[in-house]
């Protein structure tokens, strides 16, 4: 009930005869509502501001106009009377209702609305029996709006709820009304192809089949669907989605019920990026190399064959010479059971998680500002005084954080300070706005921390920076925000150092770090790491490590794994187990990596797609995708997000708790756990994080901006974007459309270089180099061109390895588009 | 009744005295698959049970799973050899749940009570025709189905079908109201419909009479004890009937009369049934005549909520032009795929069916499908009288007091 704000002044007024006292600002349909006195709507929406557009909620009022109100739009008023069924009021809410069915096509059989439509609803609720008029079709043709969007202009009511949400929810503007009266049809604000975020909350909040979803088209019937609620994968923000299976396929995700913490929105990945699920390319079966092949097996045989070989490495090498990868992108309790697996039941402290930006920046916070500065709810961030957003574009890679902070800055709420690579949506909210450099971010921060750096580099004019400034000490809380994605991978502890500085320099009170994964955060606590318990708490201390012992009956070595990267190039690693990552795709340094798992005896990869590692793998063992397993993940607050099944595993496949609890009584030490919930319940158990104040103590940051040369011209950035996260995501076919394989150049860059949408371009960066379609971007500045993460077709990780992000590259026209 | 070990027991003491004989559940006389376990001496009953349940199709659970105009389907298979019955009943008990019993137009009612008739008479011909068959009277089931066909091929015309009716619809009689010239077949029926041919063959035969009179006896006050309803019970001597003891649709409105027999033997239940033929088809002539008079009137109650739109308004129609109606689109939907939701409550209505009592009690949770639903069936509860006729009656006796009690498997264990 987004229409009442909670004031401490309260009105007494009188509904149907019954006197309610309400807060001040309450409308008078949330009044009654608060009675329970049930008012026909059409264009409210839980998370839209009263609009009054549908006229259905009128009430009659005394003292008032000798005329009936909307009570959405009508604030109550001490000493009210209000009649809200009357006979007149009835029939002229059912003359609404005739007026609007009129034009209304005749479409209930196949619209994708029906069994979920309001004005199906409510007309029948008002058992209207005949039309006093003719049927009179607009006739107006299906428009299709962009990729994912499109319209039936016949079926609209014109409530402008999608007109609303799409301003006031996501601050992207991109639908608007034209013409007047009853000519009046919603369209695109662009008055062309709509070009916006894709989130489907248009299609979301209409009460009718007007605005429609292109993949879910005449896919299913509202009831034929089973509901799910459960929480999306694709980044750290966690966001509530119910997931509408039929007959064992996930088919479509919907926002609702309004909660925390996305607060009834989604972006384009959480509604649209579920076809992954349902993807060909999954591994369904469990396999084993023989002979150079991967073969088939039974689940058992698998099983058993890794447990003799486990059993045999670590006979021979000791538990040392085993190591274990996990995965941000599963739940905390896929990662609770592989290090326990790792911990407990080998002996081992080699657990580590695949390669993330988070972890190490993590760590810097925690060890400078404390426990206390690291994790903070959503709405401390959007009523900080000011937020300081740095690096990638938050609107793209968390997309949903954004579009509060943006309503949160419309508000007045906070002063948002933009200093994004890209053009970011963020930018009309933003009271300071700059473009800072790709590489010299950290340079920026020193700046603004008032630091002797050479400014000039980071692109970012001295009166923004003081003005950034000027903002952060006048404001009495701030905190800085950024994504922990591909662009700070190589320089996570840097940016870190330089923002934790920054926040001494100015009584920041928070770093709020987005990790660029949904469960980043929880894979840390679940004790994915060489040197943490469950917790996440210090393996070093004792009584943590005796509790953890005893709940798993188990000694726990007090000696902390070395680095991953010093393990591997040591060559002690002699069995190595990957679960849910990537890391030859993934590595800093992909040759080692590639050699090391090469060199190993035995690699077991437990995943649901194929990737470059798995083809070095000896065992293959299919996990399931999150809309096929229970379980939780830590959003960026660190909440915990209920993860439930919508669909069973595909094929073979099984949840990787369940995998790993079976390979650990196969090993013969059986955990005893048979549902996720089992484990959860323990990891609450025996979980206490370690909190910490920091030393505040300045970081030392030696940041070198990149400097581009005469053969490589320009900086890629490379960032995730608005519908690219992780490879899962990318596997499903409307995510491939919605962002195809393209570097994104100025519009400047690309008169010089003689380049037109579409023309293919080779990218080099001296040490590699791909070929790609260029498409002319507004939001990219001159001396930048931008190409996505986790794009198959164009992998901007191969171009530099370590890393990836800021690389001086040579961009050359190799042909017209297609 | 005796376990299935006690019955073979029995059967392999062999002292000639006694033994157990299962007559059914395949046999010709139990009228479908009902099986009694009779222990005899001879030609001798000496006590004798009905084991029933071999035609059990969770009927009411049936129901319970589907929507409210979707469960009366099964009322079809209940007794099915008058299937509009069972769904007039249901229909009733429905719109009693609904609260829209009073809306319902006479027109309405006059023509369910036409149907109901002809249903009655449709019953009372194959009891006619398989009781005298099972006594030993082979023609009248010939002249039973003869005239049965005719009503069956009045309901075809009416309904569409001619066993598994599904005739009645909540809130009026949907499609099937009277077509152009059904109530003329109706009374062309009725005037041509006699019973001499069961009276000369049956009434004064002596061979039935033997087999027939003192056969079976059931006193008023057993009957009573026992709930019989129907013609076992009238032909006790009680004179109880649900059309005037607790009237429904309007046979308030027309004159009849309660045949009652005196006996409570076969043959007075005989009578009974014979004469409530008679009595059917004045019902028939008394209420096709008020059907005629309202004619033009409408037959449904205006409630888009509960009344299907006809299919014209929904889609429109081009030979008159005219042209879909939204609110009769969205109604239609909602009713195909939500049906209508009777508010919180319960609700129990009987009829008298061919049958006896047949009941219907429904507990709605305000959703579009029953909460629960139990249907009292007359031939259960008649059945359970079969003991006490049988006990030291002559095991051909059996056979013809299972045909006067006027059972149908499919209502016994529905």
């Amino acid at each position: 009930m987004g229409a009442i704000r909670i004031t401490e002044a309260t009105v007494t007024l009188t509904i149907d005869d019954t006197e309610v006292t309400v807060p001040k600002g309450t409308s008078v349909l949330d009044a009654a509502k608060v009675m329970g006195i049930d008012i026909p709507t059409l264009c409210t929406h839980d998370i839209l501001e009263p609009s009054g557009a549908c006229r259905m909620c009128i009430v009659e009022i005394q003292p008032g106009p000798p005329r009936p109100s909307a009570s959405c739009t009508t604030p109550a008023g001490d000493g009210m009377v209000v009649k809200t069924n009357s006979d007149s009021l009835r029939q002229a809410r059912q003359q609404t209702m005739e007026l609007l069915l009129q034009h209304h096509p005749l479409d209930c059989p196949y619209c994708d609305q029906s069994g979920t439509c309001d004005l199906q609803d409510t007309t029948f609720e008002m058992n209207i029996w005949k039309s006093p008029y003719e049927t009179v079709s607009k006739a107006h043709p299906e428009e299709i709006l962009n990729e994912v969007i499109m319209i039936n202009h016949n079926r609209c009511i014109l409530c402008y709820a999608c007109v609303r949400v799409c301003d006031e929810q996501m601050g992207v503007h991109a639908l608007d009304v034209v013409q007047r009266g009853e000519a009046s049809f919603i369209a695109s604000a662009q008055h062309k192809f709509m070009d916006c975020e894709k989130c489907g909350m248009c299609i979301e909040v209409c009460p009718v089949g007007a605005v429609l979803s292109r993949p879910f088209k005449h896919e299913a019937r509202a009831w034929q669907t089973v509901q799910t609620e459960t929480t999306c994968p694709h980044c750290s923000v966690g966001c509530k989605v119910q997931l509408e299976s039929r007959k064992g396929r996930v088919l479509r995700a919907r926002v609702r019920p309004v909660q925390e913490p996305n607060r009834g929105i989604a972006c384009g990945k959480g509604f649209f990026g579920w076809e992954f699920v349902n993807s060909p390319d999954r591994i369904t079966e469990p396999m084993i190399r023989r002979d150079g092949e991967l073969t088939p097996v039974s689940w058992s045989e698998a099983l058993k064959y890794t447990a003799v070989q486990l059993r045999a490495i670590v006979g021979e090498h000791g538990p040392a010479s085993v190591a274990a990868i996990g995965s941000g992108e599963l739940t905390v309790e896929d990662n609770y059971s592989l290090q326990r697996l790792v911990r407990g039941v080998l002996g081992s402290n080699n657990i580590y998680l695949g390669r993330n930006g988070y972890e190490d920046a993590a760590r810097v916070v925690f060890h400078t500002l404390g426990s206390q500065a690291l994790l903070h709810e959503q709405d401390d961030i959007l009523n900080a005084g000011a937020v300081l957003v740095i690096g990638a574009d938050i609107n793209g890679t968390h997309n949903v954080l954004a579009a509060h902070l943006k309503a949160s800055a419309r508000a007045g709420k906070t002063r948002l300070l933009v200093t994004t690579r890209m053009g970011s949506g963020l930018d009309p909210f933003a009271e300071v706005k700059a473009q800072v450099r790709p590489g010299a971010e950290a340079t920026l921060l020193a700046a603004i921390a008032g630091e002797d750096v050479d400014a000039t580099a980071t692109g970012v004019e001295e009166e923004t920076i003081a003005r950034i400034r000027e903002i952060l000490d006048e404001v009495d809380d701030s905190v800085i925000v950024w994504d922990t994605g591909i662009w700070t991978y190589g320089r996570e502890r840097e940016l870190a150092g330089a923002a934790a500085n920054l926040a001494l320099a100015t009584g920041t009170t928070g770093l709020v770090l987005l990790p660029e994964k949904a469960n980043l955060a929880g894979a840390v606590a679940a004790g994915t790491a060489p040197d943490l318990l469950p917790g996440p708490t210090r393996i070093e201390d004792g009584g943590a490590r005796s509790r953890v012992g005893n709940a798993w009956g188990a000694e726990i070595s007090a000696e902390p794994g070395p680095e991953l990267a010093d393990l591997l190039a040591g060559g002690g690693v002699k069995a190595l187990y990957v679960m849910g990552d990537d890391p030859v795709g993934a590595a800093a340094d992909p040759a080692a990596m590639r050699a090391a798992l090469e060199a190993a005896d035995l690699v077991i990869v437990q995943d649901m797609f194929p990737s470059a590692t798995t083809e070095l793998a000896d065992v293959v063992l299919p996990g399931t995708s999150v809309a096929e397993k229970d379980g939780h993940f830590y959003n960026f607050e660190g909440r915990g997000m209920e993860i439930k099944a919508a669909a069973p595993p595909v094929g073979d496949s099984r949840p990787d708790w369940e995998i790993l609890a079976r390979l650990a009584a196969e090993l013969g030490s059986d955990y005893g756990f048979r549902k996720a919930a089992d484990l959860w319940n323990e990891f609450n158990e025996i979980a206490v994080a370690a909190e910490l104040t920091g030393s505040r103590e300045r970081q030392a940051v030696a940041s070198v901006p990149p400097v581009t040369n005469g053969d490589h011209p320009y900086l890629l950035a490379t960032e995730t974007d608005l519908f690219t996260a992780g490879g899962a995501l990318r596997r499903g076919q409307t995510m491939a459309k919605l962002y195809p394989a393209v570097m994104q150049i100025s519009a400047g860059d690309a008169e010089r270089l003689e380049l037109i949408d579409g023309d293919r371009v080779e990218v080099g960066s001296g040490e590699s180099k791909l070929e790609v379609p260029a498409q002319v971007s507004a939001a990219v500045p001159d001396g930048v061109v931008y190409l996505p993460d986790y794009l198959a077709e164009a992998p901007a990780r191969d171009l530099r390895p370590g890393r990836p992000d800021a690389v001086p590259v040579s961009i050359r026209r190799v042909g017209g588009g297609d | 009744m005796w376990s299935e070990a006690e019955i073979s027991e029995t059967d392999a003491a062999g002292d000639g005295k006694e033994m157990i004989l299962n007559i059914g559940p395949q046999h010709p006389s139990t009228h479908g698959v009902l099986r009694v376990i009779a222990r005899i001496s001879g030609e001798n009953i000496r006590e004798a049970t009905c084991d029933v349940g071999y035609l059990h199709r969770g009927i009411e659970k049936l129901i319970e799973n589907r929507l409210y105009y979707q469960g009366m389907t099964f009322t079809d298979r209940t007794d099915y050899t008058a299937a509009p019955a069972g769904n007039l009943g249901y229909i009733l008990a429905v719109e009693k749940l609904l609260g829209i019993e009073a809306e319902i137009p006479d027109r309405t009612h006059y023509l369910r009570m036409v149907v109901m008739e002809l249903a009655r008479i449709s019953g009372h011909l194959v009891w006619i025709g398989t009781h005298a068959l099972d006594i030993g009277a082979m023609s009248v089931f010939l002249y039973a189905f003869r005239e049965r066909e005719k009503i069956s091929a009045l309901f075809e015309e009416g309904c569409g079908a001619r066993l598994t009716t599904s005739y009645m619809r909540v809130g009026g009689t949907g499609r099937h109201d009277d077509p152009p010239g059904w109530l003329d077949r109706v009374s062309e029926f009725t005037d041509d419909f006699t019973l001499d041919d069961f009276d000369t063959l049956l009434t004064d035969n002596e061979i039935f009479r033997a087999r027939t009179i003192g056969v079976g006896l059931i006193s008023a006050e057993d009957a009573i004890s026992f709930g019989l309803t129907g013609a076992c019970l009238r032909g006790s001597g009680v004179a109880w009937d649900l059309r005037k003891a607790r009237p429904y649709c309007r046979y308030d409105e027309v004159d009849f009369e309660i045949p009652v027999g005196e006996d409570g033997d076969v043959y007075s239940r005989f009578m009974v049934r014979l004469n409530e033929l008679h009595q059917a088809i004045g019902i028939i002539r008394q209420s096709v005549k008020k059907a005629y008079e309202l004619r033009g009137k409408p037959t449904d109650i205006e409630n888009a909520q509960v009344v299907m739109p006809q299919i014209e308004r929904v889609t429109g129609w081009e030979p008159t032009g005219e042209t879909g109606d939204m609110e009769a689109m969205i109604a239609h939907f909602k009713l195909v795929i939500e049906g209508y939701s009777p508010p919180p409550g319960d609700a129990y209505l009987a009829i008298e069916s061919p049958k006896g009592e047949l009941g219907f009690y429904f507990v709605s949770d305000g959703s579009g499908t029953p909460y629960r639903c139990h249907i009292r069936a007359p031939s259960f509860v008649n059945l359970s009288s079969l003991e006490q006729m049988v006990k030291g009656a002559l095991l051909a006796d059996l056979v013809a007091c299972i045909g006067s009690i006027d059972i149908v498997l499919g209502d016994v264990d529905r």
